[in-house]
């Protein structure tokens, strides 16, 4: 039922999102036609731009139009290069999705860890190193950090290419780089999360059974504070997805985020709005499926789905 | 967007009410009481002097090109080097601070301004206004921020000023959804119900009670969101969509080194140092600003352990009296037990002095108000006093004739084991809520036992038989929020159960439920003890509880039992005067039927804080101040059967 819901809910934003991001060239200032153009263009070039957008059409067949490019190649195509955008958009994002995906998984594993060994002593060395450590990490310009990795290890240690997305070493760097910031917040997320359980009866309970601190924390305590964590691990992908844009600039990895910023200074109208959409789509679906999984892990929620 | 995230969804403010600092100055005060607080501060006001006065200071023209020198290292005529077209990169970066911080100033107020009102708008209106808000916030926060300020930028053209609208915009719905939140929960205050309902003007309610109250959450939020909407717009300026060339900003600086960075990475090094430092600054007082305003992040206001450790005081002396040998064949004997909490004032003393023994097969009630000492002191019995925060300082405690104090990880755990089990006040905490009842039980079972998973599981149905529970096989898969209050207390009873223990420790196992159900758990456990020989050590405020159930009763007043003895004499003619008022004050006591209940008059006594004397002293009606209630603590005698701990105790004989 909360199913049903939830997609219930997510429709009409999705609606929404096409929308706004159709409604994207109409929000121009000026005639989009005449800027691509150029100031000294002709009336006829103007009138041939116009065309190619389809800014002369009735809304409705514009709008359909627009829909249908998400999967038709040749209703939508890249002003700049003339290929369609559905093929620009495919063939770039499986870069972006294994920095994302690699990154979100380090910062996970690291976080938690960290997250972990400040509860178990607060207020210790560690815990004041790791928080130190975490503060550093929210508040580090990524593409800042992604500039002095590439200084360090790739040109002054020459342990690992600076650019480009051929090999798998490539990618190393970019995810690293990319999992401080969701490291630091799991290790915030878990910290406050086990500490807060750490007061809790049902830990005492277990301590009585005789069992040892690692398995009350691990599998009492943690567990519980990882539920809340699948919330803000969806949050992080998101991000992490649009994080790319600066990313993929940094370290030269043709993916998505690059495709957009290079569109955005060409002004390629068409590829902007296919991957604004696409992000949006990502993130609202990402968003849909943590509740989702949410809700299912805890075994409260999920009953009440099933009583209603 | 994380960051503001854990702000926005932790409002709390149903309780941040209660600690929001009442003047400008308490804030301040707090604020650089933590070191978080104090740098963070400090960095922030350094950071808005360089934008203001920065390009004043600048040393040489940021503008100047000088093809001579271009690309030069760190000097003393260019302190951090110039760039590629010769000018004086420390002179930029002094330069550039206005644009830069200017511009993160500019999208907090611009995302402010608008965020606010519509958000307080929302939690005023309600109804269709209310649903349009959130529909609209749910869509734009449906696009990742830096993805958005792009799609701003793209409409609106690359520049400064777009960079700002670009940069605010994103940060919209963040202060609308917070506003919202924390306006709802203070409209639903009843004072503001109250005032609303009394005709209060709209305008007057939300400029007299909700801003004011507001207002330290949304300042919290706009100083972390500010540390994020710079990196952005520095983000964005790096990708050459911001702040145009030649004007310097820190991004843009950054995104022209970019060509640089192999062969002369200072040029990098200065402008990304400038930002992160600024980030940092906004963080560290965006966490200060949040522990004062949202109690629900209080860990972090928590002074650092080793700063503690300077101020710790020593634990008063114990009295070195020579304890008395424990019982032998007690369950549990415990000996001049004395505990102490860890405070920032130091310890606070909570067992002051604790001697009781429990024999196999008996019950000892340990009576007293909260805050006596009579938890902590179950807690330290079953091993599980948090060292974090409580100490024993002095005393034995031992359980089966094995010490339980100092003990190694595993022969405490050991000891847990075979000897302890425990039954809390609430049953629906003491059951981890995302496991199921089997799993829990299994693992109390299996922990130290060699038996195989069949066996387990029929011991696991047995001992849901025992404790009553119906259908055992079908309630192991169960989670606990599946079962009632007294269900739930009984399936702690069968964990406690599951290792056999010598010693069953209840603290308020029944004062959760209602009283039909109180009885059939008191019955229950009366019943496994019978079968058992277990000692039971029961913690109550109830003493017509420990008159039906207990064989034994210890009434415990600021941390010291002050009479103890059988349940038989110390009720059938209770001897102190503490005693005696609680007697006084319970509900259907055998010689007060039909009489008025009486309070005991006077406050609870402050731990930490106790009169001089006798700690009952300023309650007691014996007393009437005379000397020898002021002079000591009255020593433990042997009165009529009992101890009791009053110097005048054979008055009530």
């Amino acid at each position: 039922m909360f199913v049903f819901k939830r997609l219930g809910s997510a429709l009409p934003t999705l609606f929404a999102v096409s929308l706004l991001v159709f409604f994207f060239v109409d929000l121009i200032p000026g005639d989009p036609a005449q800027i691509l153009a150029g100031p000294t263009a002709s009336n006829e070039e103007i009138e041939s731009i116009r065309k190619f957008l389809g800014l002369n059409e009735p809304l409705l067949t514009r709008y359909g139009q627009f829909l249908r490019g998400m999967w038709d190649p040749t209703a939508a195509t890249s002003f700049r290069t003339h290929r369609p955008v559905v093929v620009e958009l495919s063939e770039r994002l499986p870069n972006t999705l294994i920095v994302a995906i690699g990154g979100l998984a380090i910062g996970l594993i690291v976080g938690t860890i960290s997250g972990i060994v400040c509860a178990l002593r607060p207020g210790g060395i560690a815990d004041m190193v790791i928080t130190l450590l975490t503060l550093a990490g929210i508040s580090m310009p990524i593409y800042w950090l992604g500039l002095l990795c590439i200084w360090f290890f790739a040109v002054n240690l020459g342990w690992l290419p600076a650019a480009g997305a051929t090999t798998p070493a490539h990618f190393v760097l970019p995810i690293l780089v990319i999992a401080t910031r969701p490291a630091a917040m799991f290790s915030r997320l878990v910290a406050t999360s086990l500490l807060e359980a750490m007061g809790k009866d049902y830990l005492d309970t277990a301590r009585a059974k005789g069992l040892s601190e690692t398995r009350v924390l691990l599998f009492h305590a943690l567990r519980n504070s990882l539920i809340a964590a699948v919330s803000v691990a969806g949050v992080q992908f998101g991000g992490m997805l649009g994080g790319s844009v600066v990313t993929e600039t940094v370290f030269g990895i043709p993916g998505v985020g690059r495709l957009l910023v290079d569109a955005v200074s060409r002004a390629d109208y068409p590829v902007i709005q296919y991957a604004i959409l696409m992000f949006a789509f990502f993130f609202v679906f990402i968003n849909l499926a943590t509740d989702l999984i949410t809700q299912w892990l805890d075994p409260r929620t999920r009953d009440e789905e099933r009583a209603t | 967007m994380s960051v503001m995230n854990t702000v926005a969804s932790s409002p709390a403010p149903d309780r941040a009410l209660d600690f929001v600092p009442k003047s400008r100055w308490t804030v301040l005060r707090r604020l650089v009481s933590q070191p978080k607080g104090i740098v963070g501060l400090t960095l922030v006001v350094l950071y808005l002097l360089l934008a203001i006065f920065g390009p004043a200071l600048a040393p040489q023209d940021a503008f100047r090109q000088n093809f001579a020198q271009t690309l030069q290292r760190p000097s003393a005529a260019h302190w951090f080097g110039t760039d590629q077209l010769g000018r004086d990169v420390f002179s930029r970066i002094l330069v550039g601070a206005r644009a830069t911080l200017g511009i993160g100033v500019g999208g907090v107020s611009f995302a402010f301004l608008i965020g606010v009102p519509l958000g307080v708008l929302a939690a005023w209106r309600r109804g269709w206004v209310e649903a349009v808000v959130m529909r609209a916030i749910d869509v734009m926060l449906s696009f990742p921020d830096i993805v958005f300020a792009l799609a701003v930028v793209a409409i609106l053209g690359a520049s400064t000023q777009n960079v700002i609208i670009a940069v605010g915009v994103v940060s919209i719905p963040v202060f609308a959804r917070t506003a919202r939140a924390v306006t709802l929960s203070i409209l639903a205050e009843p004072y503001i119900e109250g005032s609303i309902s009394l005709g209060a003007s709209p305008a007057r309610v939300i400029l007299r009670h909700v801003l004011p109250n507001i207002s330290g959450m949304l300042m919290t939020l706009s100083t972390l969101l500010f540390a994020s909407t710079l990196l952005s717009a520095s983000g964005l300026g790096f990708l050459g969509l911001g702040t145009q060339p030649p004007h310097p900003e820190w991004g843009t600086m950054l995104g022209e080194s970019r060509s640089y960075i192999r062969s002369h990475p200072y040029l990098a090094t200065f402008p990304g140092l400038f930002l992160a430092v600024s980030a940092l600054a906004f963080n560290l007082l965006g966490d200060a600003l949040r522990t004062i305003y949202d109690p629900t992040s209080r860990r972090t206001a928590r002074p650092a352990r080793f700063l503690d450790l300077l101020r710790r005081k020593r634990a008063p002396a114990a009295p070195t009296a020579a304890l008395l040998p424990p019982s032998p064949g007690a369950a549990v004997s415990v000996r001049g037990l004395r505990m102490a909490y860890h405070s920032q004032e130091g310890l606070l003393e909570v067992v002051r002095g604790v001697d009781l023994d429990i024999m196999p097969g008996r019950t000892l009630a340990v009576v007293g108000e909260s805050g006596s000492g009579k938890s902590t002191l179950l807690r330290a019995i079953g091993t599980l006093a948090n060292p974090q925060e409580v100490a024993v300082t002095a005393g034995t405690i031992e359980i089966g004739g094995e010490s339980a104090l100092g003990l190694a990880p595993e022969a405490l755990r050991d000891l847990r084991r075979r000897k302890i089990g425990i039954v809390f006040q609430d049953a629906a905490n003491a059951l981890n809520p995302v496991l199921t009842v089997g799993q829990q039980l299994t693992e109390a079972v299996q922990t130290g036992s060699s038996l195989d998973a069949a066996a387990v599981r029929q011991r696991c149905i047995d001992l849901l038989g025992d404790v009553n529970i119906s259908d055992p096989e079908r309630r192991l898969d169960m989670y606990p929020h599946q079962f009632s209050g007294g269900m739930k207390q009984r399936i702690v009873i069968a964990i406690a159960l599951a290792q056999d223990p010598d010693v069953l420790l209840a603290d308020e196992p029944t004062s959760a439920l209602d009283v039909t159900i109180q009885q059939q758990i008191l019955v229950l456990l009366r019943e496994m003890q019978r079968k058992r020989g277990m000692a039971i050590l029961l913690v109550t405020h109830d003493l017509n509880l420990v008159a039906r159930f207990a064989d034994d009763v210890a009434v415990m007043y600021a941390g010291r039992l002050v009479e103890s003895g059988h349940v038989a004499t110390v009720l059938a003619r209770t001897l102190h005067p503490y005693t005696q008022a609680l007697r006084a004050s319970a509900p259907g006591g055998a010689e007060g039927r039909g009489k008025r209940l009486l309070t005991i008059a006077g406050e609870p006594p402050m731990i930490g804080a106790l009169p001089s004397g006798c700690a009952f002293r300023p309650r007691c009606q014996r007393s009437q101040n005379r000397s020898q209630c002021f002079a000591e603590e009255p020593a433990i005698r042997l009165v009529a059967s009992r101890q009791v701990a009053c110097c005048f105790a054979e008055e009530a004989c």
